[in-house]
């Protein structure tokens, strides 16, 4: 009968305040809404592998070695950057780039808003993190899952899953991170702008010409993440092509879906509690806040730079929407318009400076591996 | 706190923001050029009043 109790005393403190992380993170997913499909899995799988001598996880029992399911999946999934790789085709069929290629000026709000990853980076290493793990912290600020992953793997840190829950925690909270730094740096006046919308046609050959020209561009310049902007435009080619749709859509659905399925439960197998509760966590946590203030002050306040020389003024809350948190930040900078005027409709301008920010964001991390690996 | 590295991070920065700034003017090109090349042809208003 001892086997009925005998796993109960080897339980830690340490599992049980994983547990309880894992409890917050399901809460805040289900009940808060904040990016349940990662969050709910991430939350449930660290309740999973903190239980003592769990065998999702590889276990030496013994002297033998058995291996866990999550483990498995981590190295044949996320270890060799794959899973972050297949959702990027999912998100590239998913996103409509017309409101960008209409007005590819907006591309320079995506550049500014990745400010934050680079303050990050130097805001790590101040705090005594090495390059390697300071530029993956820093990455937080691409804000984009997949390429924090990516970049995070890639460079083999010793923090993945905090940088992880740090990234989708953060883009969830977008919403409620981005109007105070938005309303601290810009005046009642400049949030009143109105920008009309004109948009220009865009041919059916420049969208398609588009993936295949930014995977050109961005593999010469960044090689080391032309697999991440290559898929990334390979899920855009196969929506805009126009003779794939069912594949379109089932890389926006099935694909993100299942990757989604297994990525949040794959990285949670890396929170165990002797990796996880640690004082670096928090400091990252706090880091990746300042990702987020960063990006979204580095593109208002390009914004404001360009107003001093354009004749048609810029609204500086586009500046904001350049960071990659897509479609999420397009949307608080539209809704932060209409409460200002109800009739200044900035929602296309947002859009197309959001997505710039999914090509910055990929293009930033390509520069980051390109400096450091 | 380890200013030494802050310190050496600060070029990254510097090169980091530079190299987005000049890939993304690169992209501005070349959707502006692929714009231009793939605009539908106007047409010329004397064509429709020589009919």
């Amino acid at each position: 009968m001892e086997v009925l109790y005998e796993n109960l005393l080897q339980i830690t403190w340490q599992q049980v305040v994983m547990w309880a992380i894992g409890g917050i993170l399901i809460f805040l997913a289900i009940y808060k809404k904040m990016e349940p499909t990662l969050l709910l899995p991430i939350g449930f799988g660290a309740i999973l592998v903190n239980l003592p001598f769990s065998g999702a996880i590889t276990q030496v029992i013994n002297g033998k070695t058995e291996h866990g399911a999550l483990d498995i999946l981590f190295d044949a999934g996320v270890g060799n950057e794959l899973f972050p790789l297949l959702l990027f085709i999912g998100i590239g069929a998913m996103i409509d780039f017309g409101p960008l290629l209409s007005n590819p000026k907006l591309m320079l709000f995506g550049a500014a808003a990745q400010f934050g990853i680079f303050f990050t980076v130097s805001m790590a290493s101040l705090f005594g993190f090495d390059i390697r793990n300071a530029v993956s912290i820093g990455i937080i600020g691409a804000a984009d899952g997949p390429t924090s992953i990516f970049v995070a793997t890639y460079l083999n840190s010793d923090y993945l899953p905090a940088i992880i829950v740090a990234a989708y925690s953060y883009m969830a909270l977008v919403p409620i991170v981005q109007p105070p730094v938005i309303r601290l740096l810009t005046t009642k006046k400049e949030r009143l702008i109105r920008m009309p919308y004109a948009p220009k046609q865009v041919s059916k050959l420049t969208r398609i010409l588009f993936p295949i020209l930014i995977t050109v561009i961005a593999g010469l310049v960044a090689p080391r993440s032309v697999a991440l902007v290559g898929f990334l435009m390979f899920g855009n080619l196969i929506r805009e092509c126009g003779v794939l749709n069912q594949l379109s859509e089932s890389a926006q659905n099935t694909l993100a879906n299942l990757i989604t399925l297994l990525l949040g439960i794959t990285v949670a197998s890396k929170m165990r509690a002797e990796q996880f509760l640690s004082v670096e966590t928090l400091i990252i946590l706090a880091l990746g806040l300042v990702a987020f203030v960063f990006d979204t002050a580095g593109g208002v306040l390009f914004a404001k730079f360009l107003n001093l020389f354009s004749k048609n003024k810029i609204n500086p809350m586009i500046g904001a929407a350049g960071i990659s948190a897509f479609p999420m930040s397009a949307r608080v900078v539209h809704k932060m318009g209409l409460q200002e005027d109800n009739q200044n409709f900035l929602l296309m301008h947002a859009a197309g400076a959001n997505v710039s920010g999914q090509i910055a964001s990929v293009i930033a991390g390509g520069l980051l591996l390109g400096f450091i690996a | 706190m380890r200013v030494d590295l802050f310190l050496q991070s600060l070029p990254l920065m510097g090169k980091g923001m530079l190299g987005i700034f000049i890939v993304t003017l690169v992209i501005i090109g070349c959707i502006a050029l692929l714009n231009y090349l793939t605009a539908p042809k106007k047409k010329d208003p004397s064509e429709d009043q020589k009919r």
